[in-house]
């Protein structure tokens, strides 16, 4: 067993290192944009039958691909132009898409209903490695089956034993990760998507509309609010709002502010976390306006308790809500949910991707 | 007249022992260090690490005032605005202390104690500075920017605030879209010294639109774009430029709405500058220099560490609504006291 630890210059030589253990059929544990990886060829029996030993996978559990960018999915599994669009909205960002496989890895990584479950990590290393090499790699988290994911090395090699560590041939040292989540697992059926593991949220896909302005942004927020006020009575209103800074998110929530009559400023939440505001609206009295911004993990994030902010009669607004993750089932059973992404088109043009909970 | 404040409003657990304008000891427990991996104030990791501070801060500020309790005549707690699961701390254990010790317990609202903060002493009680009513107030931080004028002592009349993020928060983003660690806003500071304002044609925020209110989301928009059309190699050649034409516009921006507050204001014969972006020199360069020009008198903290979340602030706020008996005294009305997340001084003038 090799420990290298990655600095910022020697990136070239354990890229190598990488590649010729891979090439090996051996086992690599690495840094992802979410916990720590373990990586094998995931096309070659040999070293398939390592990372299954190594795991004490039990047969029929599926095991994650990674692969270096988009135009390659289509290489694994089978996509319609639904699933693309949707896919591309999503991506890169944390998510692991289960996908009708086209059996081009090891059997034994797919699922029984012939499903594979493919990452497109935002990490430099993964998408370096995984351009590099002519195959693809396992994305499996590093833990044995059934514990926690490892943030850093030493936590992981802590619960291995002598053997099982002697089954790792390199391991990639990048110091503490940020604690991010492990990724959140989507299944794609046709043009819906569920989460897997945690529940039975399908979203599907609802409208794509284009944004001239801040005060087209705004006025889609009063269409939203008001085509969705029928189910005021039985349940509060969620918009979660994925896109980068200055896509037009806040803009958005200013919209609902308005709509609901509010004379106080809605502002940013980003350094609070979140703003509540009382609302004359009959329908909606309360509006609760979150920004998981400055939110990266998921004890930050259970630490908010949004689940039990939500109250009957409200809206809640989430920018950079993607990182409910491990919530977002939790509070699409009690709410009418909404996901919206909002992408730069350049200048004041906005793009905003409509999608609605079944 | 011994004041005990303490201020858990984001990342700093502080707590002050003040005599009238007089700062007797200060403890500020900074969580920056902490927070840095992560980028932000994290909430319950602020929980937790204020919970754990709280106690030793209270025992060692007394300590170095060289006090016990009977010696402290109220408690002062900031209420918000900030992060709630931070404030919750600050505020649970003044109401705690004030039950406890039979004290009275003023309530202040974060903004008060930064227009309050160019008038706190040292010990000795030096600066000696006078308020001139009415006098305007330019408050910058990370979670605000207000223009409010203080008509005479805790009174308070709010002319212009942000409509979306922060000046800090802006600079803090700007920060990030750059590469730059936590807290970004000292670093573009520090670029920004060998860069050229003037490289990036940026937007001065609400230059067109009229009133006093702020805005720093389209500035942020139109920075991304910049930044986003380079490539990596491109943006560390010009980090220098990017940051210097960045912090320019904000402080542009902010001088604007001042010099339209001046105009229109001849009454006015002080301002002062306070929050956590005041330590920005170039920022309080041009703030004097503005004020000077409309033969009015520009106040900044005497003390860098009175720009940044301070409990001394407070306790100086605390001593002139104590003055005017703003406080409470009934056990109910203690127990009843809540943070404010939201806060917005209104809600502690005397109308």
């Amino acid at each position: 067993m090799e420990i290298v630890k990655l600095t910022e210059k020697n990136r070239k030589e354990v890229l190598q290192k990488m590649y010729d253990a891979l090439t090996r059929d051996e086992l690599v544990v690495f840094p992802s944009d979410t916990v720590y990886g373990l990586a094998v060829n995931a096309v070659s029996k040999k070293a398939v039958d390592k990372l299954l030993a190594f795991k004490d996978r039990p047969k029929g559990k599926a095991i994650s691909i990674a692969i270096a960018s988009l135009e390659k999915l289509s290489t694994y599994a089978a996509i319609d132009d639904n699933q693309r669009q949707l896919i591309e909205t999503l991506l890169p960002g944390p998510f692991t898409l289960v996908l009708s496989s086209l059996h081009m890895v090891d059997n034994r990584l797919e699922a029984e209903d012939n499903t594979i479950g493919i990452r497109i990590p935002d990490n430099k290393l993964v998408h370096d490695i995984t351009t590099k090499l002519p195959f693809p790699i396992t994305a499996t988290s590093a833990n044995m089956s059934g514990k926690g994911p490892h943030y850093s090395i030493n936590a992981f090699l802590n619960t291995l034993s002598h053997i099982k560590r002697n089954q790792l041939s390199l391991i990639i040292d990048a110091g503490t990760l940020p604690h991010n989540e492990p990724s959140t697992v989507l299944h794609m059926a046709k043009d819906t998507l569920k989460i897997l593991r945690s529940g039975t949220l399908a979203l599907k896909k609802h409208s794509t509309f284009q944004s001239k302005s801040v005060s087209e942004t705004m006025k889609m927020a009063h269409t939203l609010v008001s085509k969705y006020q029928q189910y005021a009575e039985n349940k509060p209103l969620l918009f979660i709002l994925k896109g980068d800074l200055g896509t037009g998110k806040t803009i958005f929530a200013k919209g609902v502010g308005a709509f609901l009559g509010l004379t106080e400023v809605v502002a940013s939440p980003t350094y609070v976390v979140c703003h509540e505001y009382d609302t004359p609206n009959p329908y909606y009295k309360k509006f609760y306006h979150f920004d998981l911004y400055n939110i990266r993990t998921e004890e930050e994030l259970q630490a908010l308790s949004i689940p039990n902010t939500i109250t009957q009669n409200s809206i809640t607004l989430v920018e950079w809500g993607e990182r409910l993750g491990s919530l977002i089932p939790l509070v699409e059973k009690t709410t009418k949910t909404i996901l919206i992404a909002f992408t730069d088109m350049g200048k004041d043009e906005r793009q905003l991707d409509i999608f609605e909970v079944q | 007249m011994n004041i005990l404040s303490i201020d858990t409003s984001a990342d700093e657990t502080s707590v002050a022992i003040t005599n009238k304008q007089r700062v007797l000891s200060t403890v500020i427990f900074s969580q920056i260090s902490l927070h840095k991996p992560y980028g932000g104030v994290f909430p319950s990791l602020a929980k937790r690490e204020h919970y754990s501070k709280i106690t030793p801060a209270i025992e060692l500020a007394m300590k170095k005032a060289q006090m016990r309790f009977t010696d402290i005549k109220a408690i002062a707690v900031t209420i918000g605005p900030g992060l709630p699961p931070a404030l919750e701390v600050g505020v649970s254990t003044a109401k705690l202390l004030a039950l406890l010790y039979k004290k009275p317990l003023i309530p202040v609202d974060h903004i008060e104690g930064h227009m309050y903060s160019p008038f706190v002493q040292n010990k000795n009680g030096n600066p000696k500075r006078e308020f001139l009513f009415p006098f305007l107030a330019l408050v910058v931080s990370g979670g605000h920017t207000q223009l409010v004028i203080v008509t005479s002592h805790i009174q308070y009349q709010i002319l212009g605030s942000t409509l979306d993020d922060a000046a800090g928060e802006a600079l803090d983003k700007a920060g990030r879209m750059l590469g730059l660690g936590y807290p970004a806003g000292p670093a573009i500071e520090r670029l920004a010294e060998n860069g050229n304002p003037k490289a990036y044609a940026l937007p001065v925020p609400m230059k067109k639109l009229p009133g006093l209110n702020f805005s720093y989301s389209g500035l942020k928009t139109a920075f991304k774009h910049v930044v986003y059309s380079m490539n990596e190699k491109e943006r560390v050649l010009h980090i220098h430029d990017l940051a210097a034409s960045f912090q320019n516009a904000v402080v542009q921006s902010l001088l604007l709405k001042l010099e339209r507050a001046l105009k229109t204001r001849a009454d006015i014969p002080l301002v002062i500058l306070g929050g956590g972006v005041s330590a920005n020199k170039t920022l309080r360069q041009q703030f004097r220099s503005l004020v000077r020009t409309y033969h009015r008198k520009p106040l900044t903290v005497a003390y860098p560490y009175l720009s940044g979340d301070n409990a001394a602030m407070i306790g100086v706020v605390a001593w002139y609504k104590y003055k005017k008996g703003i406080m409470l005294n009934d056990k109910h009305a203690i127990q009843n006291v809540e943070r404010i997340p939201r806060a917005n001084l209104t809600m502690y003038t005397t109308e």
